[in-house]
């Protein structure tokens, strides 16, 4: 937990001393504008110092929290922390997408910490899934910008964004695929279905990244991008209707649900459209009301969140239902999570109600043609309903245990309680700055606020019965049922081109090419014609060796015997070594002798692992005719794709200009070595790798097979 | 059944000249025929012969370490080779040669040649495992 303390007090350091903003500049891949380059402003140094902060509470909380201490998760948080920190910080568009993608990976990791259980296992996958898909628009878009405008640092973008609006025609599918990837990362609808499957990761990681981080790089890359796209005709309508569709129905599904951590997520998501509506209203300078709502939801969810953990951890439950009586076990989380609580419930004192009075404030002075009753019934509502969901929240904290004795309660630590008094310390303190003064704003939160107490009394007194969330309306039941149905047709779709036996599934592959080959060339077969009937001198030895391959080769289909087979094969690889040594490659025959070898071994060992009758099973006359078909098709066209290649020289040939550099550039005299470790030694640095990735497949494969064995 | 009395005495021999012939290739890959690809086929070879003579066990105890390992360290020396330049603002992958041709292009055909030994052997011990 030191490590974000420490860098939060070098962001305050750097917050009270520098001029802003600044950069720095570090060329990495300058050929496609990607340099290692880092943008300090306000915006910037808000989601640090937003990032460090919530990463220090929650260090704190995690040592209390888990009750073994895992390395693992604590390399999980730092990464993740880092690759925060670096998307908010870059001002580069590649490397803005580098970090955006390892904290999507990250996340990965975190959600799914608990390896073993199902659900940690779904939830982090469909969070890769949507996160890396929408990412993938993200990147699409971002290219799309650099290629329009011929910018790549964010810097210059936004210098030159007012002489963008001749472009903004342009721009407009960029900005789609670029908000694709915002309401992705930050749970907007239609994306909004992935935050609460994704709480099944450990409380720490839910209050993390659901609260602070993750889900605020969306609402970060729009203040980011605000004064690019501001001005694009797309961004106040397209905005507004999504922060109001997910504003509104985050909340509803809120007060739906009975699991403590999924109605914090849909509360979250509720908030996030909110935070969404904010910025499709907002003129350029007001950004600072934006960074204050922030800062409130990041407090108080993450003190909520914290204490969910405490209250599942106490209750080994996560239906609120069941829970109850927690303020007298754990006093000092119970007070906190109730003023953060009072805080989603914008109840005035707290800086939810101030951030909500900032909301209507700038719904009221809107000065468009959209109707901003619907907006602020939608508000109103949103409002109502978190108070429903708030105030059954804060019922687990009151009222006599239900079907726990004392005795069984493990009393949570004061460790464990502290970061959440701390975190919502903040949004108390902050709320408290005098801001009471009669207005329209203030008559309709108080209106919201008596309806919503009325309505959670009548549900209470009700004891909550209603049935669960339809299944149509759950967005998230869709997408795994497109999940499962994905991976249920690609089964199918395996069983048909996969079969165990080479002999049945080779037939379909090898004849599918060779008849698109076929089409390739057909128009070409005079011109190969024509070069065949060329007359060059030809050695007799050449003529020879030649005999003798095509001998080994049709042996090698007519002995009956497998054994049989793989020696005439064998000789047809050794002839081909005399061939290259009578055309003076010495280094590729004693490499093809050594290969043929050791493939005649491997293949010698192999055939006497399998099952005798599998080898030389016998096939169907018919079949052996459709064999014999494609495979000389295929011998045929593949002379005359090599005899095209050599008599049609569309590019001049590399091989002079490495013969006549050898010993100058790379100081060895033999060409062909030089090429492998010096001319081309990025290649053969890419073949050893994949040689590796060969032989961990082996291992892996064979490994497999024994222990089903 | 047992390997005849004339394989198990000559193919150390063997192996112990195939080695030799290895080396050879290995250092003159420079300026004439040979390189790391080779020498690590042909040291691959005489692994071979030793497993299919004396069991996978011998082999494992000669090459000590784990050939998984051995490949895996071969390709990172290789990479390391190549980061080497960039120390001092010289292109990735620019190779410096001293005298009698050894310099870091050898450093990294070495790496190639514990990639291909470790390869090969690791797929011949795995192989006869089994067996």
């Amino acid at each position: 937990m030191l490590v974000p303390l420490v860098s939060l007090v070098i962001v305050l350091d750097i917050a009270s001393q520098s001029s802003l903003p600044q950069t720095t500049f570090l060329k990495w891949i300058p050929e496609l504008g990607i340099h290692l380059s880092f943008l300090i402003d306000k915006v910037s140094l808000f989601f640090t110092g937003v990032t460090c902060l919530m990463g220090a509470l929650i260090g704190l909380y995690c040592q209390s929290y888990f009750k073994k201490a895992s390395p693992r998760f604590y390399i999980y948080l730092m990464l993740f922390m880092t690759s925060m920190m670096g998307t908010v910080v870059s001002n580069n568009i590649g490397l803005l997408i580098v970090f955006w993608e390892l904290t999507a990976i990250a996340s990965f990791l975190l959600i799914g910490f608990n390896t073993t259980t199902k659900e940690a296992q779904k939830g982090a996958l469909m969070t890769l899934l949507v996160t890396s898909i929408t990412g993938l628009c993200l990147m699409a878009g971002l290219i799309l910008v650099a290629l329009i405008t011929q910018f790549t640092q964010l810097s210059d973008l936004i210098e030159i964004a007012p002489q963008l609006s001749s472009l903004q025609p342009y721009l407009t599918p960029a900005f789609i695929l670029i908000l694709i990837g915002i309401l992705g990362k930050s749970a907007q609808f239609p994306f909004h279905f992935w935050l609460p499957k994704a709480m099944s990761a450990p409380a720490p990681v839910s209050a993390y990244l659901h609260s602070a981080a993750m889900v605020k790089l969306g609402i970060f890359l729009l203040a980011r991008l605000y004064p690019i796209f501001s001005q694009n005709s797309l961004w106040t309508p397209t905005l507004l209707t999504i922060g109001v569709i997910t504003m509104v129905i985050g909340a509803m599904y809120a007060v739906l649900s009975h699991d403590i951590k999924e109605l914090l997520a849909y509360s979250t998501i509720s908030q996030l459209g909110a935070l969404v509506l904010n910025f499709a209203m907002t003129s350029a300078g007001d950004s600072n009301s934006i960074l204050f709502q922030i800062l409130n939801h990041v407090v108080y969810k993450g003190a909520l969140f914290m204490a969910a953990g405490i209250a599942i951890q106490v209750f080994h439950t996560q239906d609120i239902r069941k829970m109850s009586g927690l303020l007298k076990f754990a006093p000092i989380a119970a007070i906190g999570a109730i003023i953060a609580l009072a805080s989603m419930m914008a109840i005035p004192g707290t800086t939810g109600f101030i951030s909500k009075e900032m909301t209507l404030t700038s719904l009221l002075s809107l000065q468009i043609s959209y109707d901003a009753g619907i907006l602020i019934a939608a508000v109103i509502v949103t409002n109502i309903a978190l108070i429903i969901a708030g105030s059954r929240l804060i019922m687990i904290f009151f009222g006599p245990l239900k079907g726990l004795s004392e005795e069984h309660i493990d009393r949570p630590s004061f460790g464990i309680q502290l970061p959440v008094i701390l975190s919502a310390s903040i949004a108390f303190i902050f709320g408290t700055f005098p801001h009471m003064q009669l207005s329209i704003p203030l008559m309709i939160s108080l209106f919201s606020l008596s309806v919503g107490i009325t309505l959670s009394l009548v549900s209470y007194y009700k004891k909550w019965q209603w049935g669960p969330c339809p299944r149509w309306a759950n967005m998230g039941s869709h997408c795994d049922d497109v999940i499962t149905q994905i991976r249920v047709w690609s089964t199918k779709m395996t069983q048909i081109v996969k079969t165990d036996t080479p002999t049945q599934y080779l037939p379909i592959t090898l004849g599918f090419i060779s008849a698109i080959l076929l089409l390739i060339m057909m128009p070409l077969f005079p011109q190969i014609m024509q070069y065949l009937y060329q007359d060059d001198p030809i050695s007799s030895l050449a003529i020879t060796l030649a005999g003798i391959i095509a001998a080994g080769a049709i042996a090698a289909c007519i002995v009956p015997h497998a054994m049989h087979r793989l020696i005439a094969l064998s000789v047809v690889g050794i002839v081909v070594c005399f061939y290259f040594i009578v055309y003076q490659a010495p280094d590729l025959a004693i490499t093809q002798l050594m290969i043929e070898a050791i493939g005649l071994v491997f293949m010698v060992i192999l055939l006497k692992r399998l099952p005798k009758d599998s080898v030389d099973r016998p096939i169907t006359v018919f079949k052996q005719a459709g064999n014999l078909v494609i495979s000389v098709i295929m011998g045929c066209l593949a002379t005359s794709l090599i005899v095209l290649m050599t008599n049609n020289q569309l590019i001049e040939s590399m091989s002079g200009y490495f013969i006549q550099n050898t010993q100058a550039l790379a100081g060895g005299s033999n060409t062909v070595n030089t090429i492998l470790v010096d001319f081309r030694g990025f290649d053969t640095m890419g073949e050893i790798s994949v040689l590796i990735i060969a032989a961990l497949g082996v291992v892996g494969v064979l490994w497999t097979k024994e222990a089903h064995e | 059944m047992k390997p005849s009395f004339i394989l198990t005495s000559t193919t150390k021999i063997i192996a112990v000249l195939v080695n030799i012939f290895a080396v050879m290739m290995f250092f003159k890959g420079h300026n004439d025929t040979g390189g790391g690809f080779i020498a690590g086929t042909i040291s691959a070879l005489s692994l071979i012969m030793l497993t299919m003579v004396y069991g996978k066990k011998y082999t494992k105890s000669l090459i000590k370490i784990n050939p998984i390992t051995l490949a895996l360290s071969g390709v990172l020396l290789s990479y390391l080779t190549c980061l080497i330049p960039t120390f001092f603002d010289l292109p990735f992958m620019m190779h410096k040669l001293s005298y009698f041709g050894i310099g870091t292009p050898m450093i990294f055909d070495f790496g190639v040649y514990c990639v291909v030994v470790g390869t090969i052997s690791q797929m011949i011990v795995i192989l006869e495992e089994a067996n």
